[in-house]
Protein backbone atom coordinates (compact mmCIF):
# COMPACT_ATOMS: atom_id res chain seq x y z
CA UNK A 1 0.00 0.00 0.00
CA UNK A 2 0.81 3.31 -0.80
CA UNK A 3 -0.07 6.70 0.86
CA UNK A 4 -3.19 7.88 -1.06
CA UNK A 5 -2.91 11.14 -2.75
CA UNK A 6 -6.12 13.52 -3.37
CA UNK A 7 -6.70 15.88 -6.35
CA UNK A 8 -8.83 18.30 -7.05
CA UNK A 9 -11.21 16.54 -9.08
CA UNK A 10 -11.38 13.72 -6.10
CA UNK A 11 -12.47 16.56 -4.03
CA UNK A 12 -14.74 17.42 -6.27
CA UNK A 13 -16.07 13.80 -6.76
CA UNK A 14 -16.65 13.86 -2.93
CA UNK A 15 -18.75 16.98 -2.69
CA UNK A 16 -20.63 16.00 -5.58
CA UNK A 17 -21.34 12.55 -4.32
CA UNK A 18 -22.44 13.51 -0.96
CA UNK A 19 -24.40 16.00 -1.90
CA UNK A 20 -26.47 13.59 -3.94
CA UNK A 21 -27.36 11.40 -1.01
CA UNK A 22 -29.71 14.27 -0.12
CA UNK A 23 -31.36 15.05 -3.14
CA UNK A 24 -32.91 11.88 -3.83
CA UNK A 25 -36.53 12.96 -3.90
CA UNK A 26 -39.46 9.44 -2.69
CA UNK A 27 -40.46 7.21 -4.86
CA UNK A 28 -44.16 6.88 -5.25
CA UNK A 29 -43.39 2.94 -4.05
CA UNK A 30 -41.83 4.60 -0.82
CA UNK A 31 -44.47 7.15 -0.23
CA UNK A 32 -47.14 4.13 -0.42
CA UNK A 33 -44.83 1.23 1.45
CA UNK A 34 -45.15 4.67 4.32
CA UNK A 35 -48.49 5.05 4.28
CA UNK A 36 -49.71 1.40 4.22
CA UNK A 37 -48.13 0.68 7.77
CA UNK A 38 -49.36 4.09 9.33
CA UNK A 39 -52.61 3.19 8.64
CA UNK A 40 -51.85 -0.04 11.02
CA UNK A 41 -49.96 2.29 13.24
CA UNK A 42 -53.07 4.93 13.01
CA UNK A 43 -55.30 2.47 14.23
CA UNK A 44 -52.81 0.95 16.73
CA UNK A 45 -52.50 4.96 18.00
CA UNK A 46 -56.45 4.82 18.08
CA UNK A 47 -56.23 2.06 20.66
CA UNK A 48 -53.62 3.70 23.21
CA UNK A 49 -56.58 6.40 23.79
CA UNK A 50 -59.69 3.94 24.02
CA UNK A 51 -59.97 3.75 28.03
CA UNK A 52 -60.07 0.25 29.51
CA UNK A 53 -63.84 -0.45 30.59
CA UNK A 54 -64.20 -1.26 33.69
CA UNK A 55 -65.78 -4.96 34.43
CA UNK A 56 -66.64 -5.56 38.22
CA UNK A 57 -65.07 -8.72 39.44
CA UNK A 58 -67.97 -9.03 42.12
CA UNK A 59 -70.28 -6.62 44.00
CA UNK A 60 -68.20 -5.14 46.33
CA UNK A 61 -65.81 -4.05 43.32
CA UNK A 62 -69.11 -2.27 41.65
CA UNK A 63 -69.86 -0.31 44.73
CA UNK A 64 -66.22 1.04 45.40
CA UNK A 65 -66.27 2.65 41.98
CA UNK A 66 -70.23 3.70 42.58
CA UNK A 67 -68.98 5.62 45.95
CA UNK A 68 -68.14 9.29 45.86
CA UNK B 1 5.23 26.17 17.72
CA UNK B 2 1.61 25.67 19.35
CA UNK B 3 -0.20 28.59 17.17
CA UNK B 4 -3.51 29.23 15.80
CA UNK B 5 -3.17 30.30 11.76
CA UNK B 6 -5.72 31.78 10.03
CA UNK B 7 -6.46 31.17 6.73
CA UNK B 8 -5.50 34.34 5.27
CA UNK B 9 -2.23 33.69 6.47
CA UNK B 10 -1.36 30.31 5.16
CA UNK B 11 1.13 31.47 2.33
CA UNK B 12 3.51 32.91 4.63
CA UNK B 13 2.99 30.42 7.34
CA UNK B 14 3.99 27.52 4.65
CA UNK B 15 6.95 29.74 3.43
CA UNK B 16 8.02 30.21 6.44
CA UNK B 17 7.96 26.05 7.13
CA UNK B 18 9.84 25.50 4.61
CA UNK B 19 12.70 27.89 5.26
CA UNK B 20 13.36 25.80 8.39
CA UNK B 21 13.52 23.23 6.72
CA UNK B 22 10.20 21.38 8.05
CA UNK B 23 8.60 18.53 6.14
CA UNK B 24 5.27 19.41 4.35
CA UNK B 25 4.02 16.66 3.17
CA UNK B 26 0.52 16.72 4.75
CA UNK B 27 -2.12 17.91 7.07
CA UNK B 28 -4.32 16.34 9.51
CA UNK B 29 -7.99 16.84 8.89
CA UNK B 30 -10.21 17.60 12.09
CA UNK B 31 -13.71 15.77 11.08
CA UNK B 32 -15.72 18.88 10.99
CA UNK B 33 -13.75 20.07 7.86
CA UNK B 34 -14.48 16.94 6.18
CA UNK B 35 -18.46 17.12 6.86
CA UNK B 36 -18.47 21.07 6.31
CA UNK B 37 -17.08 19.79 2.72
CA UNK B 38 -19.65 17.07 1.72
CA UNK B 39 -22.49 19.71 3.02
CA UNK B 40 -22.81 22.88 0.63
CA UNK B 41 -25.33 24.71 3.24
CA UNK B 42 -22.88 24.70 6.15
CA UNK B 43 -20.97 28.29 6.32
CA UNK B 44 -17.74 27.67 6.10
CA UNK B 45 -18.32 25.15 3.14
CA UNK B 46 -17.09 27.33 -0.06
CA UNK B 47 -14.27 28.60 2.25
CA UNK B 48 -12.70 25.17 3.19
CA UNK B 49 -13.28 23.89 -0.17
CA UNK B 50 -11.24 26.66 -1.63
CA UNK B 51 -8.63 26.39 0.99
CA UNK B 52 -8.10 22.74 0.27
CA UNK B 53 -8.15 23.14 -3.10
CA UNK B 54 -5.91 26.31 -3.36
CA UNK B 55 -3.30 26.14 -0.37
CA UNK B 56 -3.26 22.15 0.68
CA UNK B 57 -3.84 20.22 -2.89
CA UNK B 58 -1.72 22.94 -4.80
CA UNK B 59 0.91 22.81 -2.74
CA UNK B 60 1.05 18.59 -3.14
CA UNK B 61 -0.24 17.82 0.22
CA UNK B 62 -1.84 14.48 1.48
CA UNK B 63 -4.82 14.67 3.41
CA UNK B 64 -4.75 12.44 6.86
CA UNK B 65 -6.85 11.70 9.45
CA UNK B 66 -8.16 10.01 12.70
CA UNK B 67 -9.84 6.54 12.71
CA UNK B 68 -12.70 8.47 14.24
CA UNK B 69 -13.49 10.68 11.55
CA UNK B 70 -15.81 8.25 9.30
CA UNK B 71 -17.83 7.46 12.36
CA UNK B 72 -18.17 11.46 12.83
CA UNK B 73 -18.83 11.97 9.21
CA UNK B 74 -21.80 9.03 9.40
CA UNK B 75 -23.23 10.16 12.53
CA UNK B 76 -23.70 13.72 11.38
CA UNK B 77 -25.31 12.11 8.48
CA UNK B 78 -27.32 9.78 10.10
CA UNK B 79 -28.58 13.01 12.36
CA UNK B 80 -28.70 15.14 9.27
CA UNK B 81 -30.75 12.65 6.79
CA UNK B 82 -33.46 11.57 9.77
CA UNK B 83 -34.19 15.29 9.96
CA UNK B 84 -34.54 15.72 6.15
CA UNK B 85 -36.37 12.61 5.67
CA UNK B 86 -38.44 13.13 9.06
CA UNK B 87 -40.15 17.38 8.53
CA UNK B 88 -40.26 16.25 4.79
CA UNK B 89 -42.85 13.73 6.21
CA UNK B 90 -45.01 16.03 8.40
CA UNK B 91 -45.18 18.40 5.26
CA UNK B 92 -48.88 18.06 3.63
CA UNK B 93 -47.16 18.11 0.16
CA UNK B 94 -45.42 15.00 0.66
CA UNK B 95 -47.96 12.77 0.50
CA UNK B 96 -47.18 10.61 3.57
CA UNK B 97 -50.08 10.54 6.35
CA UNK B 98 -48.21 9.63 9.44
CA UNK B 99 -50.56 8.82 12.60
CA UNK B 100 -51.16 12.17 14.55
CA UNK B 101 -49.20 11.60 17.66
CA UNK B 102 -46.44 10.98 15.44
CA UNK B 103 -46.65 14.12 13.55
CA UNK B 104 -47.02 15.70 16.65
CA UNK B 105 -43.68 14.64 18.42
CA UNK B 106 -41.82 15.87 14.82
CA UNK B 107 -43.92 18.72 14.84
CA UNK B 108 -43.16 19.86 18.41
CA UNK B 109 -39.23 18.66 18.18
CA UNK B 110 -38.90 20.97 14.45
CA UNK B 111 -40.01 23.93 16.17
CA UNK B 112 -37.30 23.24 18.56
CA UNK B 113 -34.58 23.26 16.04
CA UNK B 114 -36.39 26.30 14.11
CA UNK B 115 -35.73 28.26 17.03
CA UNK B 116 -32.26 26.99 17.31
CA UNK B 117 -31.71 27.76 13.43
CA UNK B 118 -33.38 31.47 13.72
CA UNK B 119 -31.62 32.36 17.24
CA UNK B 120 -28.31 30.73 17.13
CA UNK B 121 -28.01 30.29 13.24
CA UNK B 122 -27.74 26.37 14.04
CA UNK B 123 -27.14 23.72 11.37
CA UNK B 124 -30.87 22.84 10.40
CA UNK B 125 -29.81 19.15 11.55
CA UNK B 126 -31.92 17.12 15.12
CA UNK B 127 -29.56 16.60 18.15
CA UNK B 128 -29.50 12.90 18.87
CA UNK B 129 -31.64 13.46 21.84
CA UNK B 130 -34.34 14.68 19.74
CA UNK B 131 -34.43 12.13 17.40
CA UNK B 132 -34.50 9.43 20.51
CA UNK B 133 -37.79 11.28 21.41
CA UNK B 134 -39.48 10.46 17.74
CA UNK B 135 -38.22 7.31 17.88
CA UNK B 136 -39.74 6.62 21.44
CA UNK B 137 -42.99 8.15 20.26
CA UNK B 138 -43.30 5.76 17.27
CA UNK B 139 -41.65 2.29 19.35
CA UNK B 140 -43.31 2.72 22.33
CA UNK B 141 -46.74 2.69 20.56
CA UNK B 142 -46.76 -1.10 19.44
CA UNK B 143 -45.50 -3.24 16.78
CA UNK B 144 -46.95 -1.30 13.89
CA UNK B 145 -45.50 1.76 15.27
CA UNK B 146 -41.87 0.13 15.37
CA UNK B 147 -42.54 -1.51 11.62
CA UNK B 148 -43.44 2.18 10.30
CA UNK B 149 -40.09 4.10 12.29
CA UNK B 150 -38.51 1.14 10.39
CA UNK B 151 -39.58 1.62 7.58
CA UNK B 152 -38.75 5.37 7.89
CA UNK B 153 -34.62 4.80 8.71
CA UNK B 154 -34.32 2.23 5.77
CA UNK B 155 -36.20 4.74 3.24
CA UNK B 156 -33.84 7.65 4.39
CA UNK B 157 -30.94 5.79 5.62
CA UNK B 158 -30.13 2.74 4.55
CA UNK B 159 -29.15 3.89 0.76
CA UNK B 160 -28.21 7.47 1.21
CA UNK B 161 -25.99 6.52 4.43
CA UNK B 162 -24.17 4.03 1.52
CA UNK B 163 -23.66 6.69 -0.51
CA UNK B 164 -21.96 9.22 1.58
CA UNK B 165 -19.50 6.59 2.89
CA UNK B 166 -18.64 5.88 -0.82
CA UNK B 167 -18.38 9.28 -1.15
CA UNK B 168 -16.00 9.57 1.55
CA UNK B 169 -13.86 7.16 0.17
CA UNK B 170 -13.55 8.91 -2.84
CA UNK B 171 -11.62 12.04 -0.78
CA UNK B 172 -8.43 9.65 -1.02
CA UNK B 173 -7.86 10.69 3.00
CA UNK B 174 -5.33 8.45 4.55
CA UNK B 175 -6.06 7.19 7.64
CA UNK B 176 -3.48 7.25 10.64
CA UNK B 177 -1.94 4.36 11.92
CA UNK B 178 1.99 3.92 13.08
CA UNK B 179 0.97 0.02 12.35
CA UNK B 180 0.69 0.78 8.54
CA UNK B 181 3.56 -0.04 6.81
CA UNK B 182 3.04 2.94 3.85
CA UNK B 183 3.10 4.96 7.41
CA UNK B 184 6.09 4.18 9.51
CA UNK B 185 8.12 6.85 7.84
CA UNK B 186 5.74 9.76 8.89
CA UNK B 187 6.15 8.51 12.71
CA UNK B 188 8.47 9.30 15.01
CA UNK B 189 6.40 8.21 18.33
CA UNK B 190 3.81 5.60 18.95
CA UNK B 191 0.63 7.27 19.64
CA UNK B 192 -0.84 6.52 22.77
CA UNK B 193 -4.12 6.83 24.98
CA UNK B 194 -1.53 8.52 28.10
CA UNK B 195 -0.55 11.24 25.69
CA UNK B 196 -3.95 12.19 24.43
CA UNK B 197 -5.27 12.16 28.12
CA UNK B 198 -2.48 14.51 28.90
CA UNK B 199 -3.72 16.90 26.37
CA UNK B 200 -6.71 16.47 27.25
CA UNK B 201 -6.57 17.62 30.63
CA UNK B 202 -4.70 20.67 29.79
CA UNK B 203 -8.35 22.43 29.18
CA UNK B 204 -10.48 19.89 28.81
CA UNK B 205 -11.00 19.14 24.96
CA UNK B 206 -12.57 16.23 23.73
CA UNK B 207 -10.76 13.40 23.24
CA UNK B 208 -11.48 13.48 19.30
CA UNK B 209 -10.28 16.79 19.34
CA UNK B 210 -7.11 15.67 21.70
CA UNK B 211 -6.60 12.49 19.59
CA UNK B 212 -5.99 14.75 16.52
CA UNK B 213 -3.36 16.65 18.56
CA UNK B 214 -1.97 13.69 19.78
CA UNK B 215 -1.61 12.36 16.75
CA UNK B 216 0.01 15.38 15.53
CA UNK B 217 2.63 15.16 18.14
CA UNK B 218 3.74 11.74 16.70
CA UNK B 219 4.27 11.90 13.18
CA UNK B 220 6.21 14.38 11.33
CA UNK B 221 3.17 16.74 10.16
CA UNK B 222 2.98 20.42 11.03
CA UNK B 223 -0.36 21.26 11.23
CA UNK B 224 -4.18 20.47 11.89
CA UNK B 225 -7.18 21.96 9.74
CA UNK B 226 -10.18 22.55 11.57
CA UNK B 227 -13.30 24.82 12.33
CA UNK B 228 -13.30 23.96 16.32
CA UNK B 229 -12.79 26.65 18.46
CA UNK B 230 -11.80 23.84 21.24
CA UNK B 231 -8.77 22.91 18.99
CA UNK B 232 -7.73 26.56 18.95
CA UNK B 233 -8.00 26.90 22.98
CA UNK B 234 -6.08 23.61 23.32
CA UNK B 235 -3.09 24.64 21.27
CA UNK B 236 -2.63 28.01 23.07
CA UNK B 237 -3.23 26.14 26.22
CA UNK B 238 -0.14 24.44 25.64
CA UNK B 239 2.97 25.70 23.50
CA UNK B 240 3.96 22.10 23.20
CA UNK B 241 1.57 21.45 20.50
CA UNK B 242 1.59 21.87 16.80
CA UNK B 243 -0.39 24.13 15.08
CA UNK B 244 -3.63 24.35 14.10
CA UNK B 245 -4.87 26.33 10.85
CA UNK B 246 -8.11 27.93 10.92
CA UNK B 247 -10.74 30.24 8.55
CA UNK B 248 -10.26 34.28 9.78
CA UNK B 249 -13.89 34.30 10.93
CA UNK B 250 -13.34 31.76 13.91
CA UNK B 251 -9.71 33.01 14.99
CA UNK B 252 -11.26 36.68 14.84
CA UNK B 253 -14.11 35.74 17.34
CA UNK B 254 -11.77 34.13 20.02
CA UNK B 255 -9.47 37.39 19.89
Amino acid sequence: MTIKKTTVSDLEAFIEDSTKAHNTPLSKEDIERINKISEEAEIEESGDDMEIPFVAKDNNDFLEQTQP
Amino acid sequence: MGTVVRFSEFDSYLSNLKSKGERVDGTILDANIIITLSYSPKKFHTRVSDFIKNKILANNMNLYSTVNTTQEFLEFHRRLLLTEGLRTAIHPSSGIKLPNKKKQVIRAQSSILEARERNNGSDPVFYDREIKKIRDVFCHSGSAGTKLWQTLCDIYLRKQLQIEYKALQKLNVNYLSSYKEEMVDLFHKKITWESAIDICSDVGVGFSDAMILNALQSTHLPFSISLDMDMADAVRANSNLKDVVMPDDLVDKMS
